[in-house]
């Protein structure tokens, strides 16, 4: 096992990487943040649109939040590696194709999260700011918006770990990130795949569970910090 | 509720006609080539040795990498060589991606339909491989046995056209091929001639070949139809390669004596024999989706996937109980195990997971299951404990949220009304555990119903898996997708409304 | 300067206020009481359109509070509120609580705004919680500090709902203390409380709310000499055990 990484680590680290693309882990960690960068202010809007007056955007966003709960991911990527090329007009690699059917599946999913933290704050935090006079727009991204994105940042935590377990679904359509590394590594030696994919799937669950058991630490502080309040 | 989902199904096929009014608008590749100064060979990444990533440097390497460095000098650029799957090189091709496909790509009448074929720059045969002592001696004898292919490989095709009662098996490349192969999952395997000899000395296995070869075939470089411009140029640098020797001088390189192979070259360049015979790509109407295969793919793909559904569900609330037993022990190092096992389940990827299960651990197993295994559809077995066993954790981690949910004073009351300790679980703890747990253990269902389709990356034929192969077949992309993802939100917003339900009920107590 | 003409409001099949009508004029403290769920709550937050009402007219400050041309977050900053709850926002300051609505509505530069908070806490006797977070303030505090928070947009008309409900007792008399003081001043204040001996130093009226009906509306003196309404007499007896 361990001369299997001492003769492929920076394959597993960064792929082919200058030689093609960003690769292996650090491609994988690539993938997931900038996807996590873009779906949060996207599934704020939207998480926005879902409490607004116009009937027509809260009833869009309704149902792209339902259709994607409702679709395996791994259809969202086949439809995103074929249209988002034809709809470009452009040839996109298979990075971007992935980025954006995580984009557009997370956002749905994170809005939900956004949702729930907005709706979780207490009914007085939105009177109050209402009985002072401040406008809605205000009163979303003063008072709401922090409270709530602060409240739900260890469930947003949690789901940058579904992201980094989704990204390995790019392997499907040839993304190089780290599935593809080992998928190309156990090509070459062909009889070794309890080490290799030993290996894949403990780097998986270190990086995971470090994310996931930080997100539990941060939710009970963030829990004891509330739990002094009196409100 | 009901609006936002009319909208949504609306939205679905809505989607599918909209696309059918674009279409990749025509462009000159080689002029794009020269402004940009770099050539995009798509070249596989996997198969030695035309083209593979040299551990040592990382870099695509191998003949058909060669072929394309050589052709981007002709043309006077740079080349740039792209790793492509076999089964995603010709969307690849097709989508822009890349300019030319130099990758192991075979002649056949089906693919010259999508693509134009240069001159050809190899010839190999494709032949079956099977274990020392199989039963198995000509090509006839194939049928009604599981065979291996590289998804949408030459082989394959021949396979299915030379041999119609042969269960194929594609997977994602010829190494996972060969692997299913040597781990005795099938019972034999199609492939060339030089990927036999190849695997044969990497793995140290031995294998025989049976003497009648499925197909010779002519392999080409590809190009997207109608690009004449690039096309005559390819043909013009393979013919100078031809006459310079340059051609020769690769294949020795490669194949020669001083190789593994010790070939000698028994062909040239020159256009390929039959390719005037392509016909022009025919426009199929939605109409050919309800023809004769395809429904009868698509229905018993969507009945695979309920059954793998349906059975992994089953032994993941058996081990889910279990593992909750084992939590309530008080037993710590049982208490442990139970933890990393949750951990486990929940912090590494299923299709890492499902791979897993698929390619490490029949080696781990004793002989007696191994071949049980392989006589009972393996990648299923396998596909539903993988799925099981993960989901398993999720259904224990639901169910232990649902008793700390349930109040200290129930167990209290129970004690003090004289309820032993596996009483008071039984009759006190557990029932009220179960309906505090219902709403995420449904939520687990769904979730475990949408990923059963990644079971597809072992060759499950399960609804995306066929949803795939009709697509490969047909063209027909937007239809078949919009009808395969109208199947899984259907049976998912069931499951969705279940939950819904019962959420509702257990809110009214 | 509030004039209240048949206000009707239903939830639902409830009919939570009937046919309420009354005045309260500049300077004048008038005090809510009535039993629980007789719509104290749902009448003082009409006041300011927390809620919304099905009929008759509500007039502040010569304005009718239900026309379509009113600026309604302009009508709010002249109406200050106080809840039971506090409601202090916990991400913010105390300071910060303060300020808020002066620098984001009037603009008032950071430093000017910050200057008469520091003041307002000075008459609520919590300068120095300042830079603390609500979170770390006891609970007559943080409604102390909920009353500066309204006083900061200098309104014309104060309304508080129970303002000292949720408070422990010793922490009662604290925020009444601020409560009277700025009665004293001169401000023109609507209070559901149950706090009597408050409502008869302090209250010029009282209003006696039962099942969302004004049953009676009498001057302080008045209202503390009925003898001869048996409801109230009911109802005192209630509170004064409760006390
Ligand atoms: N948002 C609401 N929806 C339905 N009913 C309400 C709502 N708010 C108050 N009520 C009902 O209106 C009645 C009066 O309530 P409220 O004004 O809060 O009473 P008080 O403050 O005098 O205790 C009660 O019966 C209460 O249940
Ligand atoms: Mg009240």
């Amino acid at each position: 096992m361990l001369d299997i990484i001492r003769e492929n680590w920076v394959l597993l680290l960064i792929g082919n990487y200058p030689h093609g693309p960003v690769g292996g882990l650090v491609g994988t960690l690539l993938l997931a943040s900038v996807s996590l960068l873009i779906a949060l202010p996207c599934s704020v809007a939207m998480a926005m649109a879902r409490n607004s007056h116009s009937r027509i955007l809260r009833g869009g966003v309704t149902s792209i939040v339902w259709l994607m709960r409702g679709t395996p991911l791994l259809m969202v990527v086949f439809w995103s590696n074929y249209l988002v090329p034809l709809l470009l007009g452009w040839p996109v690699g298979p990075f971007w194709v992935m980025f954006v059917a995580l984009v557009v599946y997370e956002s749905a999913y994170l809005s939900e999260v956004v949702r729930a933290g907005i709706n979780a704050l207490p009914r007085g935090q939105s009177e109050a700011a209402r009985a002072l006079g401040l406008p809605e727009s205000v009163t979303m991204f003063t008072i709401i918006l922090p409270q709530a994105l602060y409240n739900s940042f260890p469930a947003l935590l949690t789901q940058f770990v579904s992201i980094i377990k989704e990204t390995s679904l790019g392997f499907v359509i040839g993304v190089h990130e780290f599935t593809y590394s080992a998928a190309v590594i156990n090509a070459n030696l062909l009889v070794r795949p309890v080490e290799i994919f030993s290996i894949l799937a403990l780097t998986y669950f270190i990086i995971c569970f470090s994310f996931a058991s930080a997100a539990r630490w941060v939710e009970r502080r963030i829990r004891r910090n509330r739990g002094l309040s009196a409100q | 509720m009901r609006r936002a989902i009319l909208a949504a199904v609306a939205a679905i096929l809505g989607l599918g006609a909209a696309i059918f009014l674009f279409a990749p608008e025509p462009s000159d590749t080689l002029q794009q080539v020269r402004s940009r100064g770099t050539l995009i060979c798509g070249v596989s990444s996997s198969i030695k040795p035309f083209g593979y990533l040299d551990p040592a440097s990382r870099e695509l390497v191998g003949y058909d990498v060669d072929f394309c460095r050589a052709v981007a000098e002709h043309i006077g650029v740079r080349a740039q060589p792209m790793a492509v799957s076999v089964e995603q090189r010709i969307p690849e091709l097709n989508a822009g991606r890349i300019d030319l496909l130099v990758s192991v790509l075979g002649w056949t009448p089906e693919r010259a339909r999508q693509i134009d074929y240069s001159h050809s720059y190899f010839v190999s045969r494709q032949v079956v491989i099977v274990p020392h002592g199989s039963d198995i001696r000509d090509l006839a004898e194939l049928a009604n046995r599981r065979v291996s292919a590289a998804k949408g490989s030459t082989g394959e095709q021949y396979l299915r056209v030379k041999v119609p009662g042969a269960a194929v098996l594609t997977f994602q490349d010829a190494p996972s091929a060969f692997l299913a192969f040597e781990q005795g999952k099938v019972d034999a395997m199609v492939l060339s001639d030089l990927a036999a000899m190849q695997l044969r000395q990497e793995s140290g296995s031995d294998f025989a070949t049976i003497r009648q070869p499925i197909a010779i075939e002519t392999w080409g470089l590809g190009v997207r139809k109608g690009e004449k411009a690039l096309l005559h140029q390819v043909n013009a640098a393979l013919t100078e390669m031809e006459v310079k020797g340059q051609a020769e001088a690769i294949f020795t390189k490669w194949f020669g004596p001083g190789t593994e192979f010790a070939q000698s070259r028994t062909f040239k360049v020159q256009p390929i024999a039959n390719g005037d015979q392509a016909a022009e790509q025919t426009d199929g109407t939605l109409l050919d989706l309800l023809k004769a295969p395809y429904p009868g793919w698509l229905w018993q793909g969507f009945l695979t996937t309920l059954h793998l559904t349906g059975l992994s569900w089953v032994l993941a609330f058996a081990i889910a109980m279990l593992l909750t037993g084992l939590r309530m022990s008080r037993v710590v190092p049982l208490q442990w195990f139970v933890s990393t096992y949750v951990e486990f389940s929940r912090n590494i990827p299923l299709l890492v997971q499902v791979m897993f299960w698929y390619f490490a651990m029949p080696s781990l197993l004793p002989d007696g299951a191994q071949l049980w295994l392989q006589n009972h559809n393996s990648e299923f077995v396998l596909a539903t404990c993988a799925l099981g066993f993960c989901l398993a954790g999720y259904f224990a981690e639901s169910i232990r949220s649902g008793i700390r949910a349930i109040p200290n004073g129930q167990e209290e009351a129970a004690r003090a009304l004289g309820f032993g300790g596996v009483k008071t679980l039984r009759f006190i703890i557990i029932p009220q555990a179960i309906r505090l747990s219902l709403p995420p253990l449904m939520n687990n269902t769904l979730l475990l119903f949408q990923n059963s389709s990644i079971a597809l990356a072992i060759g499950v034929h399960e609804l995306m898996y066929q949803t795939r192969a009709i697509e490969n077949e047909t063209y027909r992309t937007v239809a078949i997708f919009a009808l395969a993802t109208l199947m899984y939100f259907s049976v998912s917003l069931l499951l969705m409304f279940q939950a819904a339900r019962v959420e509702r009920r257990l809110a009214k107590r | 300067m509030i004039t209240l003409e048949h206000v009707e409001k239903h939830f639902g099949a409830l009919h939570a206020l009937k046919d309420i009508s009354g005045q309260i004029v500049q300077g004048e403290v008038a005090v809510l009481c009535g039993p629980s769920g007789s719509g104290k709550s749902t009448l003082i937050r009409t006041i300011n359109r927390l809620e919304e009402i099905d009929g008759g007219r509500i007039i502040v400050a010569g304005q009718d509070i239900h026309e379509k041309s009113l600026d309604l977050n302009a009508f709010r900053e002249r109406v200050g509120f106080v809840f039971q709850q506090f409601n202090l926002f916990p991400h913010l300051s105390v300071l910060d609580n303060i300020t808020l609505a002066p620098r984001k509505l009037r603009k008032v530069p950071k430093a000017e705004a910050e200057e008469k908070a520091l003041l307002l806490l000075d008459r609520v006797g919590l300068r120095e919680k300042a830079s603390a977070f609500p979170t770390s303030l006891s609970g007559g505090q943080s409604q102390r500090v909920a009353i500066a928070r309204s006083l900061a947009m200098s309104p014309e008309v104060m309304l508080f709902d129970e303002p000292t409900s949720a408070l422990d007792p010793e922490m009662v008399s604290e925020v009444l203390a601020v409560m009277t003081e700025l009665a004293q001043e001169g401000m023109t204040m609507v209070c559901v409380t149950h706090e009597m001996g408050f409502a008869r130093s302090v209250a010029d009226t009282v209003w006696f709310l039962e099942a969302g009906r004004v049953e009676a509306q009498l001057s302080s003196e008045e209202f503390f000499e009925s003898g001869n309404n048996p409801r109230i007499r009911a109802f005192m007896a209630h509170v004064g055990r409760s006390q």
